[in-house]
């Protein structure tokens, strides 16, 4: 594993070695046409990178070597590569094969490849630690062990990553539970400087809550980059964001007579040739500010950056890292990043980050362990290659990184649900002859130790549906008949011509809406913003910790030494501007007035009215990250509901978590719940009966279920099933499979990624176990941390009547209405 | 007063209980009428190539064996959308016949009524049941039942098609909407997403004053008064809609 910043050269080491072995082989006319070395990385622009990493060095060895051609052949295979160059790179494979993850598990689940892989010495996997964490690494890891199988000689594995710790779990991703791996720190350049990274906050002390003047200064201070920077790229964490902030810098640009073209937006929802130009215009320096949802922040050659713009918080050290790593690369440039804050708790939240970030604090690499969903599609993958052994199936997916732990039940029972052979309702009516199939489209027959597809439209299905990116369902946008790019098909289908929406940073107005197609012109008319799902981001564990600790050590400076303290620990210690400071100091100042800095073996509980008259709300404050509080919360949730037997929401944030509760019921709350709901006695079982009564599992189950390769994203063409909404699976099939099979493969991995991934159950409990204290504050309104941190009001339900209860309530709210209440 | 309780569990209409099962049953003609039964949803997803558990005809089967439990019934009108997929497959016509079957062992006539979905069904027949041939309507009373994805003149009309239902606080109850003239019926099939009756644009018949809305919730109707109450009350979301929406939810053209 050969560890190095991004740009620093390290694609062409870690090609060197087979280029020489090639080279030689050549030298002395015993160089076969065969496949030698397969690079494979997680990004699908990969040709300019390619170019400037491998055909130049190829170029110039031919010129030094005197030759009249290269004797090495290159081939590029990825989901862009046209149907005549996959035929021409399946009969006459090159040396070297460039490929993305996709692209490999595709061409493994050939059978005409299957000899191609004899004669490979080299795997090269560049961005490990990308992959590594993700489902997508898993399928690589496995995809890894496969093609390896078919070698003659155990390939060499080169891993390149731009960050890693010492003892990461990246390099066992990288060579899985039987190999050893070596790895190589890159020493830096000799010029090469150390990042400064500025932390900025777009209000004054005195303007919280001022969205609207945080977002016009944030335009005039990218206006000033844009004037002083030569290209400056902004990371907006959403794509909403993005198209915003372009579609306001390039009005404001029109409006005073500029060029408007020097600004861009760039993310995965616009068109892929779009975002080549978009690219393009960056290497060739004729960009201004580019904003970037996340799409920019890894590998392609975007040129020569001079400033990395954060919005709000980057979530982690080593992703921060990274985004700032895009800046600086001209030679002996400096990397430079700044962190533009637009309230108090993101002000934080990012001079923690800056601090951390200037130590290089990365963070661990976290590999998911042997996610089942990944098993079932590469199960799926390798009987489309052909007939395949039990026992072999599952040695292989052991040896790979992602898979050592799985456990051969769970991998059987992945197989039987293939097979078609895991529970269907039970049925007073069961028809006694002919039964039908338990399942519909079984992928698999599964006998006598071997399995294998049942037809050739499984093999049309994978291919169709291969990978493990989710993305929503949408609609492809065209304006003048060229494709700018997509909105999802939820919000797709509100449209209606004459709507006004903004994409690739202009408003456009609907012309016609056909089915997955919405046709539209440009308009000067003001235009909403498309809503687009995404992830949350929030910190890591960490970031979280490291937070809580200098919130309640600034809190203790604020109480021991006064405001003056506190203002210069802020600016010296920190390294925080003056005004930045003062907003902090702020923010300290308002919440000791009310309640108490939340201390970290304590937790706060303070209970005020909630966002609406109707509910109260008590908020928790915890120094753990989201995943932790997730957890925690809806344990509280859980044991709050069977109290109170009414329904609740909760709302999950880094460092915290808020439950509304109906207002009504208020009074009856009896003493000492608070005190019950923490106890870590029982935590567990109560964490996931507040998952049941909530939606998450089954929300997650969506994904599961799609990778897996039970739903199809992609299905067969013009069989679409309309009825039953986007949702179906997971209102209906998420419940239908849990009841009919509580121990299915695909409920269980969707429980996992919930309980692991996406809560962070161990930290909860350790925590917990330390019997935090609690200190309850009774407050006339939600505290300036609560506002700050845990932001009520993006709840979610957690169900404890049922549906008949809660009906008869609203009927009863109605007729009390009805006889003149208010309703 | 035309609307009083037949039993706890009921809801009484001009003569038709409004069952929780998703029907209303004439008590006089021991007529129930349900609508949208979406029968082979599962074999449709299926050759869309989804591999999920069978469940829709099992599903039907015994909600109308509750449904016949409580109210003696001797015909069955099937409003429309008996099927799910436009051109059925061998499993959705088995899944019929076994419904048709399971009917006739009950000595309970089937009318089946034409829906959008059932189209290719009716050309097609049903192999064992030759005699399957959806009307377009039935009289039945002084009222009309007919699925209703096409206008029909009628005086007082019974239709399905649309989904009615009720969201609330995470909750999604299939309700009827009624009028002196009208009802309509929610989708017997869990399969269909409804079409939320208290926000969003609703057909003009169902936006006059006197249309209520009687929902479904497990073993009970409950009367919730007035849509047009029910709208103004602005029910609370279970989750936030975020981002901006342009407008309320136009109605998704289902399938030809």
């Amino acid at each position: 594993m050969l560890v190095s910043p991004t740009g620093s050269g390290k694609t062409l080491a870690a090609f060197l070695a087979i280029l020489d072995e090639l080279h030689r082989e050549a030298a002395e006319s015993r160089l076969a046409a065969s496949l030698r070395c397969v690079y494979v990385s997680p990004l699908r622009s990969l040709n300019y990178d390619i170019e400037r990493n491998l055909r130049a060095p190829l170029e110039g060895i031919r010129r030094q070597l005197g030759l009249d051609q290269s004797p090495i052949r290159v081939g590029v295979r990825t989901g862009d590569t046209s149907p005549h160059e996959r035929r021409r790179l399946r009969d006459q494979p090159p040396h070297i094969l460039i490929t993305t993850p996709e692209s490999l598990s595709l061409l493994l689940s050939q059978a005409a490849w299957r000899e191609r892989w004899r004669g490979v010495t080299h795997l090269v996997i560049d961005e490990v630690h990308a992959l590594a964490p993700t489902k997508r690494g898993a399928d690589l890891s496995v995809s890894l062990e496969r093609l390896t199988e078919h070698t003659v000689l155990a390939p060499r594995r080169i891993g390149l990553s731009a960050t890693c710790r010492a003892g990461d779990s990246a390099a066992l991703y990288l060579v899985g539970p039987t190999r050893a791996c070596r790895v190589l720190y890159a020493p830096a350049p000799p010029h090469a400087q150390a990042p400064t990274i500025q932390v900025e906050s777009l209000i004054e002390p005195g303007e919280q809550g001022h969205r609207g003047l945080a977002h016009r200064r944030l335009i005039t201070r990218l206006r000033q980059l844009a004037a002083h920077e030569r290209t400056t790229v902004v990371f907006a964490n959403i794509r909403a964001m993005t198209e915003k902030i372009i579609l306001d810098l390039r009005l404001e640009a029109l409006a005073r007579g500029e060029d408007d073209s020097v600004y861009a937006a760039h993310h995965s929802a616009l068109d892929r040739e779009r975002r080549r130009q978009i690219e393009r215009a960056l290497q060739e320096g004729r960009l201004r500010i580019a904003a970037t949802s996340t799409s920019l922040e890894l590998g392609v050659d975007i040129g020569t950056i001079d400033v990395a713009v954060q919005l709000g918080l980057p979530g982690g050290v080593s992703r921060w890292l990274q985004r700032l790593g895009r800046s600086g690369r001209r030679q002996g440039a400096q990397p430079r990043g700044i962190l533009l804050t637009s309230t108090p708790a993101e002000l934080m939240g990012a001079i923690v980050t800056a601090w951390a970030a200037r130590r290089g604090e990365i963070e661990p690499t976290r590999i998911i362990p042997a996610p089942l969903d990944v098993v079932c599609q590469q199960l799926v993958g390798m009987a489309c290659a052909g007939e395949q052994s039990v026992d072999d199936a599952y040695r292989i997916l052991l040896r790979s990184g992602s898979m050592s732990t799985l456990e051969r039940r769970d991998f059987e029972r992945c197989l039987a649900f293939l097979a078609g052979e895991l529970g269907s309702p039970a049925s007073a009516f069961e028809p006694s002859q002919g039964a039908p199939p338990r399942t519909t489209a079984p992928r698999l027959w599964s006998r006598n130790g071997w399995f294998g597809v049942r037809s050739p439209r499984v093999v049309r299905w994978f291919r169709a549906n291969v990978g493990t990116i989710h993305t929503e369902e949408s609609a492809r946008v065209f304006s003048g008949g060229a494709a700018l790019g997509s909105v999802e098909s939820a919000y797709a289908e509100r449209l209606a011509r004459g709507d006004r929406f903004v994409l690739d940073g202009r408003a456009l107005e609907v012309v016609k809406v056909e089915s997955g197609a919405i046709h539209v012109k440009l308009t000067s008319n003001e235009a909403y913003l498309p809503r687009w799902t995404s992830d949350r981001p929030s910190l890591t564990r960490e970031l979280a910790a490291l937070v809580a600790t200098f919130r309640l050590e600034a809190g203790r400076i604020l109480l021991e030494q006064g405001a003056l303290a506190l203002e210069l620990w802020l600016e010296d210690r920190l390294s925080t501007s003056g005004s930045a400071a003062r907003l902090l100091l702020d923010l300290f100042e308002s919440q000791v007035r009310v309640s108490e800095i939340p201390a970290i073996d304590d937790v706060l509980v303070e209970s005020s009215p909630g966002p609406s008259d109707e509910t109260v709300l008590h908020a928790f404050h915890v120094p753990l990250h989201r995943a932790a509080c997730e957890a925690l919360a809806r344990a509280v949730a859980a044991r709050y509901g069977r109290v109170l037997g009414r329904n609740l929401s909760i709302s999950v944030a880094d460092l915290g978590w808020s439950i509304e509760i109906p207002a009504e019921i208020a009074d009856t709350i009896p003493e000492g719940l608070m005190e019950q709901a923490l106890d870590p006695r029982g935590f567990q079982t109560d964490v996931l009966e507040g998952l049941d009564r909530g939606e998450l599992v089954a929300r997650r189950f969506q994904r599961v279920a799609a990778t897996a390769l039970m739903v199809l994203k992609n299905p067969e063409p013009g069989r679409r099933v309309r009825v039953g909404g986007l949702n179906w699976v997971a209102a209906r099939l998420y419940p239908l499979v849990k009841a009919t099979c509580p121990d299915h493969p695909l409920i269980q991995e969707a429980t996992r990624e919930v309980l692991e991934d996406l809560l962070d159950l161990p930290t909860a409990l350790e925590w917990l176990g330390k019997r935090p204290r609690l200190r309850q504050r009774r407050l006339a309104s939600a505290s300036p941390f609560t506002l700050a941190w845990i932001d009520p009001g993006r709840s979610e339900p957690i169900v404890f009547e049922s549906s008949a209860d809660a009906l008869k309530r609203l009927q009863s709210r109605l007729t009390a209405a009805a006889r003149g209440g208010t309703p | 007063m035309n609307h009083a309780e037949t039993d706890s569990r009921s809801f009484l209409h001009h003569g038709w209980a409004l069952a929780p099962e998703r029907a209303a049953v004439d008590l006089e003609t021991r007529t129930a009428v349900i609508a949208d039964l979406h029968l082979g949803y599962e074999w449709a997803r299926g050759s869309a190539g989804d591999c999920v558990p069978r469940h829709s005809l099992a599903e039907t089967l015994d909600r109308l064996a509750g449904l016949f439990a409580r109210h003696a019934v001797e015909r069955l009108i099937i409003a429309g959308d008996l099927v799910e997929s436009t051109r059925p497959c061998e499993s959705t016509l088995l899944d019929v016949t076994r419904l048709m079957r399971w009917l006739h062992d009950r000595g309970i006539e089937l009318v089946a009524l034409m829906g959008n979905h059932d189209l290719a069904l009716a050309r097609r027949g049903v192999a064992e049941v030759k005699q399957f041939a959806p009307r377009e309507r039935f009289e039945l009373r002084g009222w009309t039942i007919a699925h209703g994805h096409k206008r029909i003149a009628a005086a007082r009309l019974i239709s399905g098609h649309e989904h009615p239902v009720l969201r609330f606080e995470g909750l999604t109850a299939p309700c009827f909407l009624v009028a002196d003239d009208m009802i309509v019926l929610p989708a017997f099939s869990s399969n269909a997403s409804g079409r939320d009756v208290a926000r969003g644009r609703i057909p003009e018949r169902w936006a006059r004053d006197q249309v209520r809305c009687v929902a479904a919730a497990e073993d009970r109707v409950l009367e919730l008064g007035p849509l047009g109450a029910i709208r103004a009350a602005h029910l609370q979301l279970a989750v936030p809609v975020r981002g901006a929406s342009l407008r309320p939810r136009r109605r998704s053209r289902k399938n030809p």
